[in-house]
């Protein structure tokens, strides 16, 4: 047996394969010095061990829900450009909203016009969203059943970078307002947008599509978008 | 075909605010799981990724491409880590590492000893200070060099090793006697 005996902190290093000139040697004294195997082999039962810890697996939406935090704070002033723009097209759609009324309405009907105008502005923004989820349809309905080597997708890569910044915006909306399931669908539809946009293989995306039922979601979300706009239409019909 | 890490860098410092997603969805995770091991606490592991994709997009001009990026995000998750860990120690709070560990896994295949032993072994990681949890965290579970460990936590190669060397020795003295050797084994 050997006198020259490691330590065990030559032990441990061993076991993390640090790189010590030495251990060629160790691994021959191990061999034959069946009291320092035997450490070696105890240091190594515990340090195995501790492969175990375990960590606990985050939900399937994690890496959404960590960009949904992140994405305000890393562009503040497009967040605050989008805020403005709402605002502006909010202001815009009441002025247009507040002359229509005025040119084809008497112009003592105050409370009709206030009427007219949050009707109005609910019922343009429904369609814009039902517009975009059409447009968003189309996209993906033309990757869905299109070859999955399709020999040029640069039509669609175009298409879905124009979608994305709407359906951020969209999005964020759905969030603020308090309706997760359509931030959800939006979310994942903007990933795929995103995707698409970057030039993935079209293969892939066909069967991200095909996996997430992705365009049977939007054509859900948009017939509830229409179910919630039809009812309103007759009953401004009937008011004008 | 799938963008790379490079490319995503590429297109966000070119000011593609999409392709910083794609790292994020990309690394997210793994950053998640450095986090929970040197934290040990769910909802501050997720504020770690928060932070460190911040700093890593705020800092990207400085991301000079020779280490990967994902290597690159894991340095700054451990700096964002250290952080809390020394704000926690400012506050005073808790100075106990709070492991909210997962149930066990129910399944007929992991074995009583086993769930004791990951019992042990979250009692265990609860006696090292924080910078053996970080030092031992770093070299066994993330594979970091002893140099890398060192400047990750800012401090002499030699101290580093001493700490993974306590770390150790506070493990072996509580798991140890419940680790039996195989058959035959000595």
């Amino acid at each position: 047996m050997p006198d020259d005996h490691p330590s065990e902190e030559d032990l441990v290093m061993l076991y993390y394969r640090e790189g010590s000139p030495d251990e060629p040697d160790l691994h021959a004294h191990l061999e034959c010095c069946p009291v320092c195997g035997a450490a070696y082999r105890k240091l190594a039962r515990v340090l195995d061990a501790c492969d175990d810890l375990p960590v606990p697996e985050p939900h399937l939406s994690f890496e959404s829900r960590m960009w949904n935090r992140l994405e305000p704070q890393l562009h503040p002033r497009s967040l605050w450009r989008n805020r403005w723009f709402a605002v502006a097209a909010a202001a815009t759609m009441l002025v247009v909203a507040f002359l229509a009324g005025r040119f084809t309405r008497p112009r003592n009907d105050a409370q009709r016009i206030v009427a007219i105008s949050a009707d109005g502005r609910q019922r343009v923004l429904v369609m814009a969203l039902g517009d975009h989820l059409e447009r968003s349809q189309m996209v993906l309905s033309e990757l869905a059943n299109g070859p999955d080597q399709a020999p040029d997708v640069s039509e669609e890569r175009a298409r879905a970078r124009n979608l994305i910044s709407e359906n951020r915006l969209y999005r964020q909306t759905a969030a603020e307002s308090g309706d997760p399931a359509m931030a959800q669908v939006l979310d994942e539809l903007e990933r795929v947008l995103l995707d698409v946009s970057h030039g993935a293989d079209p293969g892939e995306i066909k069967s991200r599509i095909e996996s997430e039922s992705l365009l049977f979601k939007l054509r859900v979300l948009g017939s509830n978008l229409g179910r919630a706009s039809t009812p309103a239409a007759p009953a401004s019909k009937e008011k004008l | 075909m799938e963008i790379s890490d490079e490319a995503a860098v590429d297109l966000t410092r070119r000011g593609d605010p999409d392709a910083f997603r794609i790292l994020v969805s990309r690394h997210s995770r793994a950053v998640y799981r450095l986090a929970w091991r040197m934290i040990g606490n769910s909802h501050e592991a997720e504020d770690i990724v928060q932070e460190t994709f911040l700093r890593a997009y705020k800092q990207l001009k400085r991301f000079d491409g020779r280490a990967a990026f994902g290597t690159w995000v894991h340095r700054i998750a451990v700096n964002c880590s250290l952080d809390l860990i020394r704000a926690r120690k400012r506050r005073q709070a808790d100075d106990e590492l709070p492991l909210n560990l997962p149930a066990s896994d129910p399944s007929p295949e992991r074995s009583v000893q086993s769930a004791q032993i990951r019992e042990l072994l979250a009692l265990a990681l609860r006696e090292l200070s924080d910078m053996e949890r970080c030092a031992f965290t770093l070299r066994h579970h993330d594979g970091f060099g002893i140099e890398e460990i060192s400047r990750a936590l800012g401090v002499q190669p030699n101290a580093a090793k001493h700490s993974i060397f306590r770390a150790l020795k506070k493990l072996r003295r509580i798991l140890e006697p419940a680790l039996k050797p195989a058959k035959g084994v000595v």
